[in-house]
């Protein structure tokens, strides 16, 4: 393909030049900024006491030392609702602990019950088993059932949580990198939006400035073109959005540290299923945005091409893409139309993806939310960087 | 070289832009005249390969308008047409180099050369968005001739240039059409009573005239008006 490189080079040029790029980055980039200059500067009531977040957390972080380190079990459980009645100083310790893991698989009801003998009671859990598992366990067989899991799915699921090798957990703290997997949510939004804003008009501007007349009807106007328009948008695509994550994760880990990167993500959602340290599920969740982008950037230009309008893309990705997801459900009722909607990157990158246990059935087996995304981002990709091709290449000039 | 257009014909739903049109075309300058809605830019975008023809073929020495090869040989000037308002005439030429094919080497010399040719070197590096009508025609005019095309395609080539350039740039085309195949569509009868070889005259899709003008044939503006006047055949 002669001269494809130079090509590339000048359609990077075309999007860089236009300062709609550049206004939608500096906002990206400042949003990002602020958010993290807010925790470190703005006082606000946190858990009865003015602070910033970083404050806050900082004295957490310092609070959880004399448990760091320690197994998660029913010892540790025991100490927690023994600090509990005890007073706010001695609970200090355990605050995460009780609220994030005890709370969340026994529930708020139970976990007022008071002993961990009476807990274990109520949920009918044996006197030999730890609560905080056991209690996990039947935590997940409820939600599995409000999925809708066929019981082949719940056995896969079940054989899962017989092999896991992270249990029993390590307390560690995980702060930082809890925050840094939470803005994957964020930075997919900033990257849609940004991608939108900067990538629609690639194509259409050739047919709206009516520079196609002469694109077209050039030796490489048509199939070199065409892959060095792509390749021009997956370049910028993959560079502003690893830029927004790098923005997005390097703050909160140098404000917050980097401690808990190796703990099991558990720690902070106990009812994953899935086998992940926090540092490869951040790893996960930006690579899949890296992907979603890529996903969401063949959309843009397909549109672009296909309806030669950017207002339209715009729309397909901000509107049906972000905003739909963010403000509908569907009920997990409607099993196929309900997974196929929650396969979404809004849903899939951010962390509560992960508590999404509903299985994609394949040849031979299943594959979970985290490995069928991937996937299907990259078919879709391909489909709409082929849908574009054939519709630029049959384009034709007329009716002006 | 030969350029056939075999029975070329352009329908639209309730339309017809290009009726059965047919030409061989040698090299020299043609002139293709006809009212708006002839359908001259119809039939010259069939001959750039950017409109499919409902019917018939365009080829070159029997290559076919819609190969790459076709499309190395050509240059086009459409009629309306932008530009990346961000890029300097400089870029915008090298940009459309790259296009047609032309090496690195290639496109510097042929750029500077042509920059130089449409008198915008004191512009050259500044951005499209602040040249005027005449300034974009130039550069307009400078793409078409970059990969020293066989087949130009010029589309009211004279548009927005003042008499001077105008002139300069008719004296050109001429010189142009000694070694290639030119179609110049315009209004203005006295570019084609200049430089066209032969005159190829349009009304309602379909070629009414072709053929050699010579002052044997009296005033070409009063025949082609006599064409467009209502009934007149």
């Amino acid at each position: 393909m002669k001269n494809f490189r130079t090509l590339v080079r000048f359609e990077l040029k075309k999007i860089l030049s236009r300062k709609m790029t550049w206004i939608a980055f500096g906002l990206v980039f400042l949003t990002m900024v602020a958010y993290a200059v807010i925790e470190v500067t703005v006082t606000r009531n946190i858990k009865g006491v003015q602070a910033t977040q970083y404050e806050a957390e900082q004295q957490d972080k310092e609070n959880q030392k004399p448990i760091i380190g320690r197994v998660v079990d029913d010892a540790l459980v025991e100490e927690a609702l023994t600090a509990l009645t005890t007073g706010e100083s001695a609970f200090k310790p355990y605050t995460d602990v009780y609220n994030v893991i005890v709370r969340e698989v026994c529930g708020t009801a139970v976990s007022n019950a008071g002993t961990l003998e009476k807990m274990k009671e109520v949920l009918g859990i044996s006197e030999d088993e730890d609560l905080v598992y056991a209690a996990r366990k039947i935590r997940i067989e409820s939600a599995m059932a409000e999925q809708y899991l066929t019981e082949k799915e719940k056995d896969y699921w079940r054989e899962v949580l017989e092999n896991e090798d992270t249990v029993p957990w390590t307390y560690e703290y995980y702060v930082g990198p809890y925050s840094a997997l939470t803005l994957a949510y964020t930075a997919i939004v900033l990257i849609a939006v940004m991608l939108a804003v900067c990538l629609a008009n690639l194509f259409a501007d050739e047919h709206q400035k009516k520079t196609d007349q002469l694109v077209l009807c050039s030796r490489n106007g048509r199939k070199v073109l065409y892959w060095a328009k792509l390749t021009a948008g997956m370049v910028f695509t993959m560079v502003s959005a690893g830029l927004i994550l790098l923005i997005s994760a390097v703050p909160q880990l140098v404000i917050f540290g980097t401690e808990g990167l190796h703990a099991p993500i558990q720690l902070g959602m106990p009812s994953v299923m899935v086998q992940m340290t926090f540092g490869e599920a951040i790893w996960y969740c930006y690579m899949l945005t890296i992907l979603a982008a890529l996903m969401y950037s063949s959309i843009i230009l397909c549109c672009s091409e296909l309806f030669r309008n950017s207002t339209v893309a715009v729309v397909a990705i901000i509107g049906v893409l972000v905003l739909l997801p963010m403000l509908v459900m569907v009920p997990y009722e409607y099993r196929v139309l309900g997974q196929i909607f929650d396969l979404n990157p809004i849903n899939t990158v951010a962390i509560w993806g992960f508590l999404d246990y509903r299985l994609v059935p394949v040849p031979g087996g299943f594959l979970t939310v985290q490995q069928a995304a991937p996937m299907v981002y990259v078919l879709l990709s391909v489909a709409f960087v082929f849908i574009g091709r054939r519709a630029y290449l049959k384009y034709q000039v007329g009716g002006r | 070289m030969e350029l056939i257009i075999d029975r070329v014909t352009k329908r639209y739903q309730n339309k017809i832009a290009v009726d059965r049109i047919s030409l061989k075309l040698h090299k020299g300058v043609y002139g293709l005249l006809g009212a708006n809605g002839a359908g001259k830019t119809t039939l010259m975008r069939m001959l750039c390969g950017i409109l499919k023809p409902t019917e018939g073929t365009v080829a070159l020495d029997g290559m076919d308008v819609s190969e790459e090869n076709y499309r190395a040989v050509l240059g086009y000037l459409p009629q309306d047409f932008g530009y990346y308002p961000e890029f300097s005439g400089f870029d915008f030429l090298m940009y459309m180099a790259a296009l047609k094919g032309l090496s690195k080497e290639q496109a510097k010399r042929k750029t500077a050369e042509l920059i130089k040719l449409v008198a915008l070197e004191d512009v050259a590096k500044k951005k499209i968005k602040t040249y005027s009508g005449g300034m974009k025609q130039r550069i307009g005019i400078a793409q078409a001739l970059l990969n020293a095309p066989e087949v130009l395609v010029l589309d009211e080539p004279t548009a927005g240039l003042d008499p001077k350039e105008r002139v300069r740039f008719r004296n050109l085309i001429a010189e142009l059409g000694k070694d290639c195949i030119v179609l110049l569509s315009t209004h203005i009868v006295s570019d084609i009573e200049h430089i066209a070889d032969e005159v190829l005259m349009m009304k309602d899709g379909q070629l009414i005239y072709q053929g050699v003008w010579d002052e044997s044939n009296g005033d070409l503006e009063k025949f082609y008006l006599s064409q467009f006047e209502e009934g007149g055949e």
